[in-house]
């Protein structure tokens, strides 16, 4: 990669750096509590919407992990999950009524936040349905991974969004609140991920899993990105260019080993596919505020096919993502 | 006997604190060397949490560098300390702030009672012994080393090329026979006592000071000089990550611990609540040496270095994904097969071969439209779908996410032909674990066997033709992959011989195992097939048999008693 090149990625994330200060100012604050936090706290951000039921659990399995203080956004809910966020002790939250859309998916928002209050911190960045699985998380807190990447000098941990689903159809497939949607949604796929390198970014690109098979079976291609870096050590001047696939500086997208070994990686457990997802999905399409004009939408609005085969996997913990080579524990024992 | 502690830390105080405290109370003396990087307040805070014990006591503090004689000196001035306090020790033992121990503490008394007057300190002379894992070894003690590595990583290593490009050596002292091992040791007190009373003490300290991580070294050397009785394995376990990096232990390790045959265990994460807890536990009790089982113990981090450097092998995801030029680049984790021409040759391939043990075969899931992975079925393990646009995306990762997900003890081979997708033909044949086994020509038999016309046939061979001739060209530019090529007329007259290396590219051995020849597809119409083509232009290799009698016979013959080879 040239001069050339390099100084206009440095250029695209100032760009992208401005453009989340200024995306900052349409938040408004509903609470903060940041000033109760230490200065190495482990730090998670999410932007949601009408998502309430699925905030307890949420909430609950990741601060068994051990993360310290959350910062949440949200645009418009209107189901008593702010409300249900602002009374939580450990959380501060902010509200926007303006276009998810134009806040890049809500990426601009959240880069603001961070460069306010996370620099220096361990950063999770996850949507309300995903479930950071990482190796030995059934017996060691986050902390201990991310001191164990602060030894190794490593800034950034790597992960793959599996899609899960359930057995039967997703109507009919409910999670009450406060339950955990891993065990409503309990089947992935374990063999079909497809993988490039982005050249610009330098970032795996990732795609396959149920969504590919099942909604763009006929145009692979557009399926979407499974590639993600949640886990991030923040430092000014750091940006997430599209949901957390991508970072810049790129020197975070290289989190993978390139001569033949593999490093430690995890995998981010996605329980899309529950019965609430169905009057989401036409929402969604009416608001036309998801990415490339919400074609995932429009697929899972049309598509009614059963998800489950007899090839799925039942989801059992993460020693089992690791034999069936969806993440490793890398030299971490 | 009487057993003593040097703790060295520098960080995480609260866990040293605990330690210290322990120790304390199992009647063994402690002295603490703290970093003088440490800042005061906390330094203030520890001394106060443990001022009430009297049998703990602080060295003179020193700034520590990694890898620098300043190590050695924090480990000095404790065991001076610590020898001036109480005289009556027999042995003493350095840990640092961040071990554990892993066996009970009267456990320990009780070992060094039955081994009395033995030095416990791991020591490789340099000239025999490669101890170093990675990086220098027998410089550490000829080139001169002022610089931190850690701080000026850069001027280091100039420094070293210079000394190198220069020729200089430094003389190791007279009475130093070099020796290196880990840091952690216990002596007893009479050999410590010995190195610190040494009356060239400061032309050694001297010495080792200009010399490369000196914490590795000097005990191991003047121990040697001063004992008779050494034991060179260290009773700490600490072992390190191909980065260099110690492993930690955590909770989950917990269970592992009594297979090791060492006291203590370093490091420990410092929030690993549950591992403090269970081993500074008062009441432990003894892990007999007699079950422990360094192997397996030792595997826990062998496996992980080797699934750092090694693992993984022909899976391509978020941690791993191998430049074309990397080892280990391949799309598998063992030898499988590529199989050109023999679904032409033999009726029912691969179902043919299903009974076959050990082997299984796939049809053409590189065909160029549509495919199945055997006859109708087009689903695979791992939800793995037979779509060819899915396919064409990305063949390279079609093809690892297939193989991979097999995951069985059989090996497996794919039919794949002239003209199926070519686009994968780059990965497969630079792929050492790639076998191919071809037929050339086996097209004839297909086209001879059709229903169309001569006019139809003659072109499918002169298409069919050029598309092998590509194919065989790409195969011959192929690197690593192995590769047999047949005639038609070898493969007639031994089928059994084709399927035999089949076999034996994947299975070694498949060789000595007999094995029932599946049917020969109709060959019948073959020859009078080629006489005609060959009229027409086309430039066969396979010939036919002139006299036409002749031919049907054996033929028949070969089709209606499949025999058994060894």
């Amino acid at each position: 990669m040239g001069m050339w090149s390099k100084y206009k990625l440095r250029l695209e994330r100032k760009r992208r750096r401005i453009r989340s200060l200024r995306k900052r100012r349409e938040l408004e604050c509903v609470v903060d509590r940041s000033s109760n936090t230490k200065p190495d706290d482990i730090y998670l951000f999410t932007t949601f919407r009408n998502e309430k039921p699925r905030l307890k659990f949420f909430l609950d399995y990741y601060r068994r992990l051990g993360v310290e203080h959350f910062f949440c956004v949200d645009n418009g809910s209107e189901d008593g999950g702010r409300e249900f966020l602002e009374q939580q002790p450990d959380v501060s939250l902010w509200t926007t009524n303006h276009s998810y859309k134009r806040a890049n998916f809500g990426v601009d928002w959240l880069n603001g936040l961070k460069s306010k209050y996370a620099i220096g911190h361990w950063v999770l960045v996850v949507d309300v349905d995903e479930f950071f699985v990482y190796p030995h998380c059934d017996a060691r807190p986050i902390r201990a991974l991310t001191d164990w990447l602060d030894s190794s000098s490593v800034k950034s941990f790597g992960t793959v969004l599996v899609d899960m689903y359930p057995r039967g159809t997703v109507e009919e497939t409910f999670c009450e609140e406060g339950k955990n949607p891993m065990r409503a949604t309990p089947f992935f796929d374990s063999g079909n991920y497809f993988v490039q390198r982005n050249a610009k970014y330098q970032n795996l690109w990732i795609q396959g899993g149920v969504r590919q098979r099942v909604f763009f079976k006929d145009k692979p291609e557009m399926a979407p990105a499974l590639n993600k870096i949640p886990l991030v050590k923040w430092a000014k001047g750091n940006v997430f260019v599209s949901s957390t696939h991508n970072v810049l500086p790129r020197g975070l997208n290289l989190v993978y080993d390139e001569w033949g070994g593999q490093k430690a990686c995890g995998c981010l457990m996605h329980t899309k596919f529950l019965n609430s997802f169905m009057d989401k999905a036409q929402e969604e399409l009416e608001r036309k505020e998801h990415y490339a004009a919400s074609r995932e939408y429009k697929e899972y609005a049309t598509t009614s096919e059963q998800m489950w085969t007899r090839y799925s996997t039942r989801y059992k913990n993460w020693k089992q993502l690791e034999d069936l080579g969806l993440m490793s524990r890398g030299s971490w024992a | 006997m009487k057993l003593g502690f040097i703790i060295l830390a520098h960080q995480d105080l609260h866990r040293t604190e605990q330690l210290a405290r322990f120790l304390a109370k199992n009647d063994c003396p402690v002295t603490l060397h703290i970093d003088l990087n440490v800042s005061e307040k906390e330094m203030g805070g520890l001394k106060k949490s443990l001022n009430h014990l009297d049998n703990v006591t602080f060295s003179k503090r020193e700034k520590c560098g990694w890898g620098q004689f300043s190590i050695v000196q924090a480990t000095l001035n404790a065991a001076e300390t610590l020898l001036e306090h109480h005289p009556d020790l027999t042995h003493v033992f350095l840990a640092s702030g961040s071990c554990l121990p892993a066996r009970p503490i009267k456990q320990l008394k009780a070992f060094l009672d039955r081994h009395r007057g033995i030095d416990f300190i791991e020591s490789c002379s340099i000239k025999d012994e490669k101890w170093v894992k990675d990086g220098l070894d027998k410089e550490r003690f000829t080139l001169f080393f002022p610089l931190s590595w850690r701080k000026h990583r850069f001027a280091f290593d100039r420094l070293v090329d210079m000394q190198r490009l220069f020729r200089i050596k430094r003389s190791v002292p007279e009475d130093i026979s070099p020796h290196m091992g880990s840091q952690w040791w216990c002596l007893t007190a009479q050999t410590l006592r010995k190195i610190i009373e040494d009356p060239k003490r400061q032309e050694n300290d001297h010495y080792f000071s200009k010399c490369w991580i000196p914490d590795e070294s000097y005990f191991q050397s003047l121990a040697r000089a001063h004992s008779d009785h050494i034991r060179p394995t260290s009773l700490t376990f600490a072992t390190f990550d191909s980065q260099g990096k110690p492993f930690l232990f955590y909770d989950d390790h917990l269970e592992h611990l009594p297979k090791t045959g060492a006291f203590f265990i370093r490091k420990a994460w410092p929030g690993a609540q549950k591992l403090y807890r269970e081993l500074l536990k008062v009441n432990r009790k003894n892990f007999p040496l007699s079950k422990a089982n360094e192997m397996a113990f030792n595997k826990i981090f062998d496996d992980a270095n080797e699934k750092r450097n090694f693992g993984g092998e022909g899976r391509f995801l978020q941690g791993r994904y191998p430049h074309d030029s990397a080892k280990q680049s391949g799309v598998f984790y063992k030898n499988y097969g590529i199989f050109t021409g023999l679904g032409d040759l033999f009726q029912d391939f691969p179902l043919c071969v299903e009974k076959v043990k050990g082997i299984n075969v796939f049809g053409n899931i590189f065909a160029r439209k549509h495919f199945t992975f055997k006859k109708k079925i087009l689903l695979a393990k791992g939800n793995l779908t037979a779509n060819a646009r899915l396919r064409n995306t990305n063949p390279k990762s079609y093809l690892s996410n297939f193989l991979w997900s097999q995951k069985t003890d059989k090996n497996i081979g794919i039919a794949f032909d002239a003209t199926d997708m070519q686009k994968i033909m780059p990965i497969i044949t630079s792929d050492s674990r790639a076998n191919f086994v071809v037929v050339k020509e086996a097209w004839l038999i297909s086209i001879a066997n059709s229903n169309s016309k001569f006019k139809g046939k003659l072109m499918r061979a002169q298409v069919l033709q050029a598309r092998e001739r590509r194919y065989l060209k790409a195969l011959a530019k192929g690197k690593h992959a192995g590769c047999t090529v047949y005639t038609l007329d070898e493969a007639l007259k031994s089928p059994a011989l084709v399927l035999q290396t089949a076999l034996h590219s994947l299975d070694v051995d498949a060789k000595t195992r007999p094995i029932a020849i599946p049917k020969l597809a109709d060959i019948s119409k073959l020859d009078a097939l080629v006489r005609k083509l060959s009229k027409n232009g086309v430039s066969l290799t396979y010939k036919p048999i002139k006299k036409k009698k002749k031919t049907l016979e054996s033929v028949s013959e070969a089709v209606s008693r499949p025999y058994v080879v060894k």
